[in-house]
């Protein structure tokens, strides 16, 4: 199993390139834990904002750490050599307003900020922000 | 705010509790996504972290972006003294410690940002760097970052691993360590425009390409009461940027630095120069002792957070008259535990 948490508001920057590239915007993968980071009691340990978190029950976190990775570009600098700089936070997001999204799931995100789900619950919902690809039937 | 990976993923990290709503964050990254703010106006944002039980490690890489910060309004992440290393790199300790493939376990975007008393390696060997400061110039051209009592290592021996790089940016580095890359360790680079300029204070670079080096004649580079050492290439190298040594010692005399051992039986007298075991606590024939500037203006303590006596040493620590050292060594060899 594997824990997303995912971000349940979108930051702002008054500089609106500073926004795009620098802030995390509500559904990112802010990141991806071994099942072990929390037990699914809720009373105990509720999930606060900002974040939601999703177990998905049949994957594990090797499988999915590469959601967490940034969108980035390669540029030239002024000295010709060759940078890379943050166009997204997060590649990957979790649509979690989806018009789509089962209710049973967008009522417990609403209700308790927590789900959890099987890979093919959830997987045409987490989309390649590049690409616009949703995930496969293996993660 | 509170970090602290002994804690559970979703608490609000108001506090440093590791159960319950107010429980810390689970990592520093998770701080960082829930924190990202405007701080004008509203003073320091500090981030403590702790490792409260038996995990010590923060396994996520960070970056810090997508903030606004000022020189009285900025960002400081602190490592609470009962869980921060004594000036040895310790997975007893707090640690943020990543295996990212082509990547930066801390990178550094925001000006003013000040690092007490982390410890961050990067384990991965094809990753470069292990702390990434990019923050452009500081825009009132003040003191721009501080990192003090920081140690930086890493995994790769490629010669274009880098424990510490500074694109641009102004950073004043305090009492640091920097060792292990296949690389420069701390290395200034010209970026886009922006030169860099760096001040380092008793720090100590090992191993590696060069230990201080500046990637353009742009750059700035001072450095007072540091020492480099075991390097490829050149302990030193300024390379025609401006700045100044003052009581600085390196092993193999570049920039026509006086000379000092990197050994365990002579010079420095180190305790401990193996690659992976590194102990840079200096003995009591250390040619490092006594010999530095006091700086005792700026700051008073060394990386152990031992207050400074006598006439300083040049490097990272203390060595106390009388033949012991501030911290007597079975306690750095108990913190490395």
């Amino acid at each position: 199993m594997a824990l997303l948490l995912i971000m349940g508001r979108n930051n702002t920057h008054a500089d609106l390139e500073k926004d795009l590239r620098g802030c995390y915007k509500r559904g990112d993968v802010v990141e991806v834990f071994d099942d072990v980071k929390h037990d699914g009691d809720l009373v105990r340990n509720p999930i606060m904002p900002p974040f939601i978190l999703v177990r998905v029950t049949d994957v594990t976190k090797a499988q999915l750490d590469r959601l967490i990775s940034p969108q980035v570009e390669d540029f030239f600098d002024l000295d010709g050599a060759i940078r890379s700089r943050l166009v997204r936070r997060r590649r990957h997001l979790l649509e979690v307003d989806a018009a789509t999204l089962p209710n049973s799931i967008r009522n417990q995100i609403r209700d308790n900020r927590y789900v959890s789900v099987t890979w093919a619950q959830v997987r045409n919902f987490l989309r390649n922000k590049e690409t616009g690809a949703t995930e496969g039937t293996t993660p | 705010m509170f970090v602290d990976p002994n804690s559970s993923a979703g608490g609000d990290g108001t506090t440093d509790a590791l159960s319950g709503a107010n429980r810390a964050f689970v990592s520093l990254n998770a701080w960082e996504a829930a924190s990202q703010a405007d701080l004008t106006g509203t003073g320091v944002h500090t981030v403590t972290c702790k490792a409260n039980g038996a995990t010590k490690v923060d396994a996520t890489a960070v970056t810090l972006t997508g903030w606004t910060t000022t020189s009285s309004d900025y960002i400081h992440v602190e490592v609470d003294a009962a869980y921060r290393h004594a000036g040895l790199y310790t997975t007893g300790k707090y640690h943020l410690q990543v295996a990212v493939n082509f990547g930066t376990v801390l990178t550094i975007n925001e000006a003013y940002t000040r690092l007490t008393g982390l410890q961050v390696k990067n384990t991965h060997a094809n990753t470069d760097n292990t702390i990434l400061v990019n923050t452009g110039v500081a825009s009132d051209g003040s003191d721009g970052c501080l990192f003090d009592r920081v140690i930086a290592t890493h995994s790769g021996t490629a010669s274009n691993r880098v424990c510490v790089q500074q694109w641009g940016s102004i950073v004043t580095y305090r009492n640091c360590l920097a060792y292990g890359a296949g690389g420069p360790n701390f290395i200034l680079t010209f970026a886009g425009g922006g030169a860099a300029n760096g001040t380092f204070h008793n720090c100590l670079a090992a191993g590696g390409t060069y230990g201080f080096r500046s990637g353009s004649s742009s750059n700035v580079l001072n450095a007072t009461n540091c020492y480099a050492g075991g390097t490829t290439t050149a302990d030193f190298s300024r390379n025609s940027a401006s700045g100044s040594y003052t009581t600085c010692r390196n092993e193999d005399g570049s920039d026509s630095q006086t000379t000092c051992a990197y050994s365990t039986s002579a010079g420095g007298y180190f305790t401990n120069i193996t690659a992976g075991s590194e102990d840079f606590t200096i003995g009591a024939s250390s040619e490092l002792i006594n010999i530095g500037t006091d700086l005792s203006g700026t700051f008073t303590v060394d990386i152990a957070g031992a207050t400074r006596t006598g006439t300083w040493e040049v490097g990272p620590f203390n060595f106390a008259a009388g033949g012991a050292s501030a911290f007597p060594h079975h306690y750095y060899q108990m913190m490395r535990r």
